[in-house]
């Protein structure tokens, strides 16, 4: 019966779809809100502490949200580029009494600045003629919107091409605190991300499949003593800093044409992994 | 069960959201053409005339029965009896009457995010509230403070997704002069979530929005929810909308709120449509008194665009 009656507008409606639909999960356009919930060696985790992360999740899928971001990007970096020098040589010299210093800056042509233009409109062009496009936020709440430990956001913006395996790359961000209980003492686990993901998906029979690696550049920044569990400076707390840059493996289907789940693992590293898992649900629109 | 019920609902909201023809059942006469052919044009006629028309055939159905012990009388009565059918075609028009008697026009369009009709608005306004009373930088107290803003919303919602709603883009921009004084520029994505009828009475649609923008306070990232119904079609529409910015998505340690209630008004049969709304603002800083807080209530005017 629910088969009968439900069925969503397709533009590429090829007939009766079966009710788990990987390809949907993987083509479709649309944007998905829904509830996540995430526990165990998640990124989130350190020093032993595992917060439980629960909010809410928004997906804008094959949509046009990670394409405007990233073009805004990619525009104003070229921008800046154009605008700034293209190379600077400094050489110094002794004359006499006097150390001399000579510094050339040499700007970019008009003709050079016509080719960056053109280039970074060809790029954003490909952007918007991409057929995989994703912006993904977990919100995560305390009190509000979730009964986890975990307090803050995560964000990506991804892009790619591919056929039977799709490819994305882009940017994303995040800020993430934990407040968990370290055998009777509260303790913060922080996580903070800028970076890139990376992701290779297929759709596989019912289910879509995806391997993700978000490249965390904020990971190099973390002392070695910001990342071992410690007492925080006015002594009321413990502190941790997460970091990794850390491997997702997730299914995901749509089930009854309009409700994605999404469940999987995820690993810090791949050498000694320590399992977290997620799952998701929403609902597409 | 409940699993059934639900799938059965959403597959409600996704038939709900696709694009359909405007007018369904103006195409039904078209399926009577040949006699119909001069009342499409002049179709609110046609619609009173066959009501007296339609009656007439029951009359006429009953007369060949007492006809049938007189064969030969009978056999002429037939015939009128055959084309009365005919004239019983335009009466469907009539059994399925339009709630709105004003013709189609393309008035409403499910790619418009503004209320229901509308693409942009262009408005102005005035806010009355209280701001923090900043002297040589320290705040001392609150003080009354008057904003008049000028401002543009563009929403367009031109991406159909494979779920059958609308997507698109967003758009903000305005000054305010006062205390504080104040610039903004926002930028977002356009979500419908549900979309109901198809610009007659009782038309819904709820969605909303989110993105990023900046103002002289802060950087900022918000989510929006609208909700819109037509009170008399292609006339009177009203929206009510939820801006809102929390403190984990600004640059600063704000939170900022914004909600509004619109009414438009179509006078005539151009697109242009007037508005008038409330509108109550409210920023605050989580960690101080601020020059940019303010919390406020006013309303304004506004005009569609495009």
């Amino acid at each position: 019966m629910v088969l009968a009656t439900s069925g969503p507008a397709r533009a590429d409606d090829d007939g009766p779809r079966p009710f788990l639909d990987g390809r949907a999960a993987q083509h479709a356009m649309g944007i998905e809100v829904g509830g996540i919930a995430e526990g165990g060696a998640t990124e989130y985790a350190a020093g032993g502490l595992m917060p439980r992360a629960q909010g809410l999740v928004l997906r804008d899928r094959n949509g046009i949200t990670a394409r405007y971001v990233i073009g805004l990007v990619i525009a104003v970096a070229s921008a800046i580029a154009q605008s700034g020098p293209k190379s600077v040589e400094s050489k110094s010299y002794v004359q006499g009494d006097y150390l001399v210093t000579e510094t050339t800056t040499t700007y970019y042509s008009e003709a050079e600045k016509a080719q960056m233009r053109a280039a970074t409109s060809n790029t954003i062009d490909g952007l918007f003629s991409a057929p995989y496009s994703d912006m993904e936020l977990h919100v995560f709440s305390r009190d509000a919107l979730g009964m986890g430990n975990a307090s803050g956001y995560h964000l990506n913006f991804l892009c790619g091409y591919g056929e039977t395996l799709a490819l994305e790359t882009g940017f994303g961000f995040g800020n993430v605190d934990s407040l968990v209980d370290d055998a009777g003492m509260p303790a913060h686990v922080r996580w903070k991300y800028v970076g890139m993901p990376f992701r290779a998906s297929l759709a596989a029979g019912p289910f879509r499949i995806a391997l993700a690696y978000e490249w965390n550049w904020l990971k190099y920044n973390v002392t070695k003593d910001e990342r071992k569990v410690h007492m925080n400076s006015d002594g009321t707390a413990e502190e941790v800093t997460a970091v990794s840059h850390p491997w997702h493996l997730d299914v995901s289907t749509i089930l009854a044409h309009r409700i994605l789940v999404s469940g999987g693992v995820t690993t810090q590293q791949i050498q000694k992994p320590a399992l977290g898992y997620f799952v998701s649900a929403g609902v597409m629109f | 069960m409940k699993y059934a019920l639900l799938s059965l609902l959403l597959a409600g909201v996704a038939y709900a959201d696709e694009p359909a023809p405007t007018q369904p059942p103006v195409e039904q006469p078209a399926a009577a053409p040949p006699l119909a052919e001069p009342p499409p044009p002049a179709r609110p006629p046609v619609v009173v005339e066959p009501p007296p028309a339609a009656p007439a055939p029951p009359p006429a159905a009953p007369a060949p029965p007492p006809a049938a012990p007189a064969p030969p009388p009978a056999a002429p009565a037939p015939p009128p009896a055959a084309p009365a059918p005919p004239p019983a075609a335009p009466a469907p028009v009539a059994a399925t009457p339009h709630v709105d008697s004003t013709p189609p026009d393309d008035y409403y369009s499910r790619t418009r995010g503004v209320g229901i009709f509308h693409n942009a608005r262009l408005y102005v306004d005035i806010l009355r509230g209280m701001a923090p009373n900043i002297m040589d930088g320290v705040a001392s107290g609150m003080k009354d403070s008057t904003l008049y803003g000028l401002g543009f919303d563009g929403v367009y919602l031109g991406l159909p997704s494979s779920f059958g709603n609308f997507h698109g883009i967003e758009f903000s921009g305005g000054v305010r002069a006062g205390e504080p004084y104040d610039l903004w520029l926002t930028v977002g994505t356009a979500v419908t979530l549900l979309n109901i009828g198809h610009g007659s009475a009782g038309s819904i649609r709820i969605g909303g929005g989110f993105g990023f923008g900046f103002d002289l306070a802060h950087g900022f990232g918000y989510v929006r929810g609208r909700a819109a119904v037509v009170i008399v079609p292609r006339t009177l529409d009203i929206e009510g909308s939820i801006s809102w910015s929390p403190t984990e998505a600004s640059t600063g340690n704000y939170e900022e709120r914004d909600m509004r209630v619109s009414a438009w008004y179509r006078p005539g049969k151009s697109m242009r449509a007037y508005e008038l709304y409330v509108h109550a603002f409210r920023r605050v800083d989580d960690t101080k008194e601020d020059e940019y807080e303010f919390d406020g209530i006013g309303g304004g005017i506004g005009t569609t665009l495009f």
